[in-house]
């Protein structure tokens, strides 16, 4: 009997079959990219309509209006208007939706909801900075800055106090409700809630729900040594046990925050269609989640902040027991746009490296950057300031971490 | 295939020189002024010679003929005949080297590189590996599966006689796993007569590629361009094993060769045995094929080697692949998402050797993995800018 054996290939190139689907034609083009990646951000756009209702469809359909006409205008203005691609800025349009709160045509807060508030005015601004940038930046590739991102940065330092979300509808009135129905007998309705979203089983007088406090606000105060208490001491325990919300809302939807970033599940669902049709690379979200959740272990923050100052340590060195620490750091994941920015900003053509080496040490800097930024800077926004610095070491980290051929 | 009215066989090289134009040939005698190398496969008159291209791109000096009987069937000696391990003939290398330049035997496509010239220098070193190269890594398209399944008695046999005659260790059938298991059994039986190991790979485009084979096989660094037998392999495909075991077996010269057509625009697959020096252009037409319809490519699909009007069958590629003629779209600048360098199979920088390309900058290129790349054109295809890359990187490797 002849022998068999069956050696492993040598490389992980795709399955011919799977690559020629159109006999012969260009594998991939651009009007696919844009195509695809619009699948994926169906996911947390779904989970920011269910959680959010008309008004956070408004803001997309505003903001894609928006985007429409700035970009005819602007493509016609000098040479650059020739680079701007109308998918390409349809996409960032969506993009920029999932960063921005959706209350932005309901009111600044409740009180500006009763004066009546101009909040919607931020979203064609958006749009028309967004455009702007993209006209100076070149379009997609032609920059190591994300036109995004500095879009994103400029609104938040403008209209910082315009981008904290509060308002999330209640389970009962999910994606039907109107989020600026939340007053009634000239009340707000109120919540911090220790059961999870998806679990309330009561009938609130109010679509909406309003919280006070989110989560990022939590964390970051706590970080930032503004976190007050009656007691006027507070551990990092007492802050996982009494101040944030139940960890599901974060994980599943039901915690106000950002349009496309509310649930972490849809966002990772999101990520992982993108994955899957080969549009993204593995290796950034894995890598830069890996090592931004070992960040937050090892950076040092407050183990118990007293009315005389604050205990500095890293978590892994505090006496604070495991589940403790764990929890901590899965509230510093859930609680930013951290896997938004992983799965459909960090991965963008240009931002991140070319070679397989360069990326992971790309995801490893970002997920550092992430972190530091998180920890100290700001809950909500630090992962985009991340994302600023370390795609400026792209070009940097493709010249010293150069591909080796594979014989 | 019956004969075309005219055949432009391509020889190896241009020495020693074609009789002269107007000889009128009789089946099986010899183009050349020396006995043996390229043949008449019927009574012909010598009309010129001629520089051709043939089907992996290459230029070949070329004797062009009129056939008399046109209507003369292509066979195979093979297709008659049967032969068992006991009829072997032992041989010793150079006996076999003259026996196949005087059958006029020659291959030189992406899976197998230069025949002869392997043969040639497996005279003056050792070779402990033979391998018989039979993967196809187009599903639509699978001319080695098909010409083992037809001719496998002939092509173990050959690669029997091979492996006695290099006294080489070890004799490799490679194959795709996902062969059917009645193929696998039969193909088995013939291993076993020969002393032929059959090896399953699971089949990844360009896997085929000689430096891609013997790295997943045997862990030895072949450089692209670089002969297998310098790392101590012979390495053949099925039609190849099959033009050799027809020489020393039935000392039959290589006057047909099989050819696997693959027409996209009917979405069929057709082997057919054509004469060496058949154009492309006859074979299309007597398969019903338009070829001012539709874009001929020769070879591997995504290497995109576009055939031109005077390319003739022969020793070189035998896949034909006929596509819906398609409009350019016009390449957008480069944007850096690196799927090139992510799915390049030789992990080389496409990109990078663009760029030098466009700068020609020879020692970049070098620094970007020039000298490794095998042209498989998967950078090509998966590029969503539509850049040239791989054509670029031809450029490249002439500069």
């Amino acid at each position: 009997m002849s022998q068999v054996f069956s050696p492993e290939p040598a490389t992980s190139q795709p399955r011919l079959s799977a690559v020629i689907r159109s006999e012969g034609g260009g594998g991939r083009n651009f009007g696919r990219f844009y195509v695809v990646h619009m699948l994926g951000s169906v996911f947390p756009l779904t989970a920011g309509a269910i959680l959010y209702g008309w008004r956070a469809m408004a803001v997309l359909m505003m903001a894609l209006a928006s985007t429409l006409f700035f970009t005819l205008v602007w493509q016609r203005i000098g040479r650059r208007g020739g680079s701007l691609h109308l998918p390409h800025a349809i996409w960032l349009a969506i993009l920029m939706t999932m960063m921005l709160p959706p209350h932005l045509l309901v009111g600044r807060d409740i009180k500006d909801l009763l004066a009546g508030g101009t909040t919607w005015m931020i979203v064609p601004a958006a749009c028309l900075l967004l455009v702007l940038m993209l006209w100076l930046t070149g379009g997609v590739g032609f920059s190591r800055v994300h036109p995004l991102l500095l879009t994103q940065l400029t609104l938040v330092l403008f209209f910082y106090p315009y981008f904290h979300p509060h308002l999330v509808l209640h389970r009962t009135r999910m994606l039907t409700g109107d989020l600026a129905n939340v007053i009634h007998n000239d009340r707000i309705t109120e919540s911090i809630r220790a059961e999870p979203w998806i679990a309330s089983r009561d009938e609130p007088p109010t679509d909406a729900i309003y919280i006070p406090r989110v989560a990022s606000q939590q964390l970051i105060d706590y970080t930032q040594l503004r976190h007050g208490t009656n007691s006027g001491w507070i551990s990092v325990e007492g802050l996982v046990r009494d101040a944030m919300p139940p960890l599901e809302d974060l994980v599943v939807g039901g915690h106000p925050g950002p349009i496309g970033a509310s649930s972490a599940i849809a966002v990772i669902i999101g990520g992982l269609f993108l994955l899957y049709r080969g549009l993204i690379d593995y290796r950034i979200p894995l890598v830069a989640v890996i090592i931004t959740f070992a960040a937050f272990l090892l950076l040092p923050v407050p183990a118990a902040i007293h009315e005389t100052g604050a205990q500095w340590r890293p978590l892994v060195l505090a006496r604070v027991d495991l589940a403790t620490i764990v929890t901590f750091a899965n509230y510093e994941l859930m609680a930013s746009p951290l896997l938004l920015m992983l799965f459909f900003l960090a991965t963008s053509p240009s931002i991140c490296p070319m070679g397989r080496k360069a990326k992971v040490v790309f995801a490893i800097a970002l997920g550092l950057l992430t972190a530091a930024f998180q920890l100290y800077l700001s809950t909500s926004f630090g992962p985009y300031v991340a994302l600023l610095l370390a795609g400026l070491l792209s070009p940097w980290l493709d010249e010293t971490f150069r591909t080796r051929p594979l014989i | 295939m019956p004969l075309p009215p005219r055949l432009i066989i391509p020889a190896r090289s241009p020495d020693p020189k074609p009789k002269p134009a107007g000889t009128v040939l009789q089946k099986g005698q010899s183009l050349l002024e020396s006995p043996g190398g390229p043949s008449a496969p019927a009574r012909s008159k010598i009309i010129g010679e001629r520089i051709v291209s043939l089907t992996n791109g290459a230029l070949a000096y070329s004797v062009a003929l009129e056939i008399d009987a046109p209507d003369a069937e292509s066979s195979l000696a093979a297709e008659q005949l049967t032969v068992s391990a006991a009829d072997l003939p032992t041989m010793d290398l150079p006996g076999i080297l003259d026996r196949l330049l005087h059958s006029g035997v020659w291959a030189d496509r992406r899976g197998v590189p230069d025949l002869i010239g392997q043969l040639n220098r497996a005279c003056k070193r050792p070779i402990d590996t033979i391998i018989c190269n039979c993967i196809d890594h187009e599903p639509p398209l699978r001319p080695n599966t098909v010409f083992a399944s037809h001719f496998g008695h002939i092509i173990f046999s050959a690669i029997g006689v091979l492996k006695k005659a290099m006294n080489a260790k070890t004799a490799l059938f490679v194959l795709d796993q996902a062969v059917p298991p009645s193929l696998h059994e039969a193909l088995s039986h013939f291993a076993k007569e020969s002393g032929v190991q059959i090896a399953l790979l699971p089949v990844r485009y360009p896997q085929a590629d000689p430096t891609l084979l013997l790295y997943s096989l045997l862990a030895r660094p072949l450089k692209p361009g670089f002969l297998p037998v310098e790392h101590g392999a012979l390495v053949l495909d099925a039609a190849a094993a099959l033009a050799v075991g027809n020489s020393l077996l039935f000392d039959q010269p290589m006057l047909h060769v099989p050819v696997a057509v693959r027409d996209r625009l009917r979405n069929e697959s057709q082997y057919v045995l054509a004469a060496v020096g058949t154009p492309v252009r006859d074979l299309l037409d007597w398969l019903e094929i338009n070829p001012d319809r539709s874009a001929v490519f020769c070879g591997d699909l995504l290497a995109q080697n576009l055939a031109t009007a005077d390319t003739v069958v022969g020793a070189s590629e035998l896949k034909i692949h006929t596509l819906p003629p398609s409009s350019d779209s016009p390449s957008t600048p480069c944007v850096r998402c690196g799927w090139c360098v992510d799915q390049c199979p030789m992990a080389v920088h496409p990109a990078r050797l663009l760029e030098a390309s466009q700068q020609e900058d020879k020692h970049m290129a070098l620094s970007a993995g020039l000298e490794y790349c095998i042209e498989c054109g998967i950078c090509s295809y998966i590029c969503p800018s539509q850049l040239p890359l791989a054509s670029s990187i031809r450029k490249l490797k002439v500069m």
